[in-house]
């Protein structure tokens, strides 16, 4: 027993794909699928190998084709990865070389180090010193009326 | 040919899912129109009825099979090789095309290339079965 094979030519509408036609027969499915990627009316093209395993009764499936839209969509995505990454390992070397960013960092640092316990419960000292103030003032002042 | 026609049918087809009957225009299409064959599956899903079978395509069949249903062609012909998978256009509702050879009733070999599109009267649903065969007499091994 032979597997069988069939081609699907699939277009993408609507915001889905969608199978447009059926062929025995790669070599046709292929022109067919070109011809119409060329002809720009569709957002997407592809075209889906299917495999039918008399063995196992199993069907695999396979892209063979994909339409230069989709293939342009793909590789300017790969270079737009490409490009941040390389940017972002850029930016970081440079921040890690350049005197005045270092000096930044540190400073960065710095103010990070100030933001200890011991300053918040110096701070949390004062503003209760300052309302221990405020209240024995009140007091004076409600004791001279 | 095969290829020609898929692309009358897609323009036949517009925004709706399966063109109409009404929208084919044989003198547009005369070359392809000769080579094609209409099945009628209104109340004949398991056993179409052939209604139209275009002259050229005549030419391969020892008789006329005009208003036949697609058991009583003549073994052995091309319409029988060229309509034999149109239950997989109902199944699926797209159109498929198909190639192969065989050996004619009058023992030539025959390698032929087919195509099957599904037609519609409300735009929606499958009403009948447009086709078309182009082929080439080898002779037998």
């Amino acid at each position: 027993m032979s597997d069988m094979k069939a081609f699907e030519i699939h277009t993408y509408q609507s915001g889905k794909w969608k199978i447009d036609s059926v062929f025995d027969d790669r070599d046709l499915a292929m022109f067919e699928a070109q011809r119409m990627d060329s002809s720009g009316r569709y957002t997407g093209i592809r075209v889906v190998e299917e495999i039918y395993l008399e063995s196992t009764r199993e069907t695999k499936t396979r892209t063979i084709y994909r339409g230069s839209k989709i293939a342009e969509a793909n590789a300017a995505q790969l270079r737009k990865s490409k490009e941040n990454r390389i940017n972002k390992g850029q930016a970081l070397k440079k921040r890690k070389t350049d005197p005045v960013q270092r000096r930044k960092t540190a400073q960065k640092r710095k103010r990070k180090k100030k933001a200890s316990p011991v300053r918040l419960i110096m701070i949390m000292i004062m503003i209760t010193a300052m309302a221990a103030g405020a209240m024995y003032g009140l007091l004076v002042l409600q004791g001279g009326l | 040919m095969v290829l020609r026609l898929l692309s009358y049918w897609r323009e036949w087809c517009g925004d709706a899912a399966y063109p109409s009957f009404t929208q084919v225009d044989p003198t547009r299409m005369a070359e392809i129109w000769d080579y094609s064959f209409v099945l009628d599956i209104v109340g004949h899903e398991d056993n179409p009825i052939v209604r139209t079978v275009g002259s050229e395509f005549q030419n391969y069949l020892p008789q006329t099979v005009r208003d036949c249903a697609l058991t009583d062609v003549p073994a052995a012909s091309l319409i029988e090789h060229a309509a034999s998978y149109y239950h997989e256009i109902l199944d699926r509702g797209v159109p498929i095309s198909r190639g192969g050879e065989f050996i004619k009733y009058d023992g030539m070999k025959v390698l032929y290339r087919s195509i099957i599109l599904p037609m519609s009267d409300d735009g929606s649903s499958v009403s009948g079965l447009l086709g078309a065969a182009n082929c080439r007499e080898v002779p037998s091994d």
